[in-house]
């Protein structure tokens, strides 16, 4: 009779063999010899890798995990907060530029005739030059801010790859 | 409570801010994540970092699970990925076997001992074989996965996982027959 293959034996060490197959295998088991040992070899592995152990991390691996998590919520809250930040202060800076298109603008509409004379008295009162001073400090910090997230990113990436 | 269930009532603690949910979850899975990284990496130092950064990796992905999905499969699958991706980036010098050490205690019968010594030839055995092998039979064995849940996990299709299956076993006897064979040559 001819022998098993290894797909085979290991089927039938899995449970998953037909039943030609398991009254194959009982009459090799009875007549040959050399198959019996090659099957009791397998059968002896098979068993000893089902009683195999789960290795386990060092005792210290909770608690490092965890605070590590810990440090990433935070770093995380962190950047949630800078980035409203962001959000409001470009709010606010194109609040105060549509101001300042207002006060530029030689305006013909009805509710302009309204506040434009309120307004030229507050260029007047604070001065044109300052207000543009202003602006360009205003949009000078937004610029930087901007140029320090983008600097950011690209590090974080290139020492990544490094 | 299966263990299904159990993860999704862990993840839905998590999701509602419980801060105690976060430890359950690694202690539920930490053992068996670090298995298989330790596995494929032969390092236990490089286990445990691999390990955990599959579990920073699941925390941050966690909204984005699938519920009506196993954890424990979406959860290895990172850790599967991790650890592959440690072991290319692994200094030859790195993956050497770590040694066994046998702890000898009053309490060890022979028969226990038997059964240590033999657990400790198959580790080796085990160290011995291609990430891929060992992986096959630590997911097979080890955590008792199906066909399917391991396909799942290694995105390779269940007919070839039964031939690396297979294939992995096979060389596991003829490794652990070489190692007896040198044993016994020793001795003499």
């Amino acid at each position: 009779m001819e022998s098993l293959t290894d797909t085979e034996i290991f089927d039938l060490l899995d449970g998953m063999a037909s039943e030609e197959l398991n009254q194959r295998h009982q009459e090799l088991w009875r007549t040959d010899e050399r198959y019996r040992q090659y099957f009791d070899e397998l059968h002896t592995l098979h068993q000893s890798l089902r009683g195999l152990s789960i290795e386990s991390p060092s005792v210290g691996f909770e608690n490092t995990l965890l605070h590590r998590l810990e440090i990433s919520q935070r770093e995380y809250k962190l950047l949630a907060i800078s980035k409203r930040t962001l959000f409001l202060f470009v709010g606010l800076m194109m609040g105060l530029m549509l101001i300042g298109l207002l006060l530029l603008h030689d305006g013909q509409s009805a509710a302009n005739h309204l506040f434009v004379p309120a307004l030229e008295n507050t260029i007047t009162y604070v001065g044109l030059e300052d207000i543009q001073k202003v602006l360009f400090l205003i949009n000078g910090l937004l610029l930087l801010l901007v140029c320090e997230k983008l600097i950011k990113k690209y590090l974080e990436l290139h020492w990544r790859q490094l | 409570m299966n263990d299904y269930l159990k993860d999704i009532a862990i993840i839905e603690r998590i999701m509602a801010g419980d801060k105690t949910a976060h430890r359950d979850l690694v202690r539920c899975h930490k053992n068996f994540a670090f298995t298989i990284a330790y596995r494929i990496l032969n390092n236990r130092q490089e286990a445990e970092e691999v390990a955990q950064d599959a579990f920073m990796q699941a925390f941050a992905a966690l909204k984005d699970f699938n519920k009506t999905a196993k954890f424990k499969t979406w959860f290895y699958r990172i850790v599967f990925n991790a650890a592959l991706m440690a072991k290319r980036r692994q200094k030859p010098t790195e993956s050497m076997t770590e040694s066994h050490v046998l702890a000898f205690s009053i309490e060890d019968t022979p028969q226990n001992l038997q059964r240590q010594e033999r657990s400790n030839q198959i580790q080796e055995a085990l160290a011995k074989l291609s990430a891929d092998d060992a992986t096959m039979i630590t997911l097979f064995y080890l955590k008792e996965f199906s066909l399917e849940e391991m396909t799942e996990i290694t995105a390779i299709s269940s007919e070839t996982i039964k031939v690396k299956l297979h294939r992995a076993r096979k060389r596991l006897a003829e490794t652990l027959r070489l190692q007896l064979g040198a044993e016994v040559k020793n001795l003499y």
